[in-house]
């Protein structure tokens, strides 16, 4: 190796120092080629050569694999390792070239320094094997990657297949979010328009509620007007907000709150479904009117309003009206038994003129008997004894007449129905024998006693009776005889029969006799048959008339046992 | 009382009137029977004996005027005095024509009667003057 270049730089010294070396190295030498120790012997030469070769070929071959399996498998754990080892075989090649150099040029100088390069390499890549060799271990072997992979291939499958009922699942969830939004947008339509026809029935309902001429009113637990169209307001004078605290008790007139307790009680137990009574409220302003009220059952539990509704009509104008026809009623009748009682009075003078005439004719007598001497007192005490007994029966007379002649108002008691008969037989007993009319009586000696109007009764007693005596003043060919029956006609009825032996019932006629004004009598009036008609209907009977037999007609009536409600 | 002594029938229906009529009668010394009605009157053997008859008009059964002209029918001519206690002026008229002595209303007056039994004695000629006391 040349000195010279060793000293050439000193601001140089290490450049200067591995130039050096490198001259050292290259630098030409004295030595022995190594084929002299080989004695230059052919075959020894050509197995040296031709192994060297060969080595060399195949280190250097190596690194190109390893570089061109680092290049391709970007994922390698530890490149470095492979380059540092690729780099130590392709060292280790080129000692071997150089083996095969030396043989015939001795650069040993070169040879070695290839060698201590080859050295660094080694130990270099031996030292970084070792450092990775922890990691390498850890590195999971093929078997173990391919285990591995063959789990994940079958869970990949696995979850493939879940996937797919998964992706199935959803499918047919969104297939049937779809047809139950469908459905739904269908409710929802189909809930609208039974909304809208609620509404339109409710708005219906509350119209005819609120405009109703009639008052409707609901009735709630607690007895109060839980609701009250504007006509029931009206028609009591309270708000609907005054009625939310006041019930049917509340403004029923007292006389009337008995009994709409009963009922309300009735309904409220379900011992009776609905009710329908006339009676009286006191209105507000303290005015009473009377008003017909109807309750349906209770509202069932799912109405909206609970309670019972009422039905409220003002009916105050048709009792005034009611009053007014039967006080017309009153007064016709009274007024044609009146008439009956004027058509008497030839009758009536002559029973009261017979004890009067009586009376008078004792009186003379005692008047004679005293201005004897002596006077003859047991004649006069006859006499007077007499007399007393004569103004009695005149007085008698004149009782029943004004019975029957009383302006008072009708009313319902207790009559025996026989009694009530023989008075107006009494009362006619003269116009009969004038007529040359008989009587014969059959009544029931066990007639119960009714409830009834006596004089009203009477009224049409004498009313048939004289009808009786009229159908038979033209009979001359035979006997004129007025028969009065009275019988239980059945367990509830009483029946009074007056028949008469008369020209009997014209056909033509017989369906107008109950009218009124209708008549056959050129002086009367045709109001007794239709007033007695009227007064046995309001005593919930029934008056009706028939052929007799042989002869004449019959008239009958039926009376209830129980009376009805019937003024 | 003897035998031909004038008698005056009463026939009416009411009994207290016969009482009343027979009484006053009595008063005056005239001998009176009495009969309830038409029938009981015709029924009796005393039609011979009547000198006077006092007849109620209207009574159940035979009426007096009926009577009345059953015994003109059979030419009795007893004198009748009619007492009715109606005031009918057909009746009235039917028996005045048919011959009645007198038609008197109730309640009369004692002399009315009186007199009709005085003038009805007297048409037949029997006197009862004497008998002013029983």
């Amino acid at each position: 190796m040349p000195t010279p270049m060793v000293h050439g730089s000193p601001d140089l010294e290490g450049n200067h120092t591995m130039t050096s070396f490198l001259s050292w190295l290259l630098s030409p030498q004295d030595y022995m080629p190594h084929g002299m120790c080989f004695l230059w012997q052919p075959e020894l030469i050509a197995l040296h050569v031709a192994s060297d070769s060969l080595i060399a070929l195949a280190y250097y071959s190596i690194p190109v694999a390893l570089i061109y399996f680092v290049s391709k498998r970007t994922d390698l754990a530890f490149p470095s390792i492979f380059v540092l080892t690729g780099l130590f075989i392709l060292a280790c090649g080129t000692t071997h070239i150089m083996g095969v150099w030396t043989l015939w040029f001795p650069d040993y100088r070169l040879d070695g320094g290839i060698k201590a390069a080859t050295a660094l390499l080694s130990v270099g890549t031996a030292a970084a094997i070792w450092k990775v060799m922890p990691l390498a271990l850890a590195l999971p072997s093929t078997a173990q990657l391919e285990r591995a992979n063959e789990l994940l291939g079958t869970e990949i499958n696995q979850r493939q297949r879940a996937e797919a009922a998964l992706r199935e699942a959803n499918a047919e969830l969104e297939r049937r979010v779809a047809a139950r939004t469908a459905d739904l947008q269908e409710e929802v339509l189909r809930r609208r328009a039974t909304e809208a026809t609620l509404r339109a029935s409710e708005e219906r309902w509350r119209s005819m509620f609120e405009a109703s001429a009639v008052g409707i009113a609901v009735i709630d637990q607690q007895n109060h007007f839980a609701a009250a169209n504007e006509a029931f307001q009206k028609m009591v004078g309270y708000t609907s907000e005054e009625l939310q605290s006041l019930g049917p008790l509340d403004i029923t007139h007292e006389e009337d709150r008995k009994a709409t307790q009963e009922m309300i009680e009735d309904v409220q137990t379900g011992k009776r479904q609905d009710y329908h009574t006339e009676k009286r409220y006191c209105r507000k302003d303290g005015k009473v009117i009377w008003v017909r009220v109807s309750t349906a059952r209770a509202l069932d539990s799912s109405s909206a309003l609970q309670g019972i509704p009422a039905i409220i009509e003002d009916i105050t104008e048709r009792k005034r009206a009611e009053v007014a026809w039967h006080d017309a009623r009153e007064a016709l009748a009274r007024a044609t038994r009146l008439t009956v009682m004027g058509e008497l009075s030839a009758s009536i003078a002559h029973e009261i003129n017979q004890p009067l005439a009586a009376i008078i004719t004792n009186g003379h007598a005692c008047e004679r008997f005293l201005t004897f001497s002596p006077p003859d007192l047991d004649e006069v005490k006859d006499a007077v004894g007499e007399i007393v007994r004569d103004g009695r029966r005149a007085s008698e007379v004149l009782k029943r007449i004004r019975a029957m002649s009383k302006n008072s108002a009708p009313e319902r008691r207790q009559v025996d129905v026989n009694h009530a008969i023989a008075e107006v037989l009494a009362l006619t007993r003269d116009e009969l024998l004038r007529h040359r009319v008989s009587v014969q009586t059959d009544l029931h000696s066990n007639l119960p006693t009714i409830m009834a109007d006596r004089v009203q009764l009477q009224q049409v007693v004498l009313n048939l009776v004289m009808n009786g005596i009229d159908a038979m003043r033209a009979v001359a060919d035979r006997s004129r005889i007025l028969t009065v029956r009275s019988l239980l006609s059945d367990r509830d009825n009483i029946a009074v029969n007056v028949a008469d032996s008369g020209i009997g019932l014209d056909p033509a006629n017989r369906e107008r006799i109950f009218d009124t004004f209708f008549t056959t009598k050129p002086e009367g009036m045709g109001m007794g048959l239709a007033i007695s008609n009227t007064i046995i209907e309001a005593h919930r009977g029934r008056l009706w008339a028939e052929s007799g037999s042989p002869f004449g007609a019959v008239f009958a009536f039926t009376l209830p046992l129980v009376a009805g409600a019937g003024s | 009382m003897t035998g031909n002594q004038s008698i005056v029938m009463i026939v009416d229906d009411d009994d207290s009137m016969r009482k009343a009529v027979r009484r006053l009668m009595k008063t005056y010394g005239i001998a009176v029977e009495t009969f309830g009605s038409a029938e009981e009157y015709l029924d009796s053997d005393r039609l011979d004996k009547t000198s006077c008859l006092i007849l109620d008009v209207h009574m159940p059964g035979m009426n007096g005027l009926e009577l009345q002209k059953r015994l003109v029918a059979s030419g009795c001519v007893i004198p009748i005095i009619f007492i009715t206690a109606f005031t009918d002026e057909s009746a009235r008229a039917r028996a005045m024509t048919a011959g009645a002595v007198g038609y008197l209303a109730k309640p009369f007056a004692d002399e009315d009667l009186l007199n009709c039994i005085h003038a009805a004695l007297q048409s037949t000629g029997t006197d009862v003057s004497q008998s002013d006391r029983p």
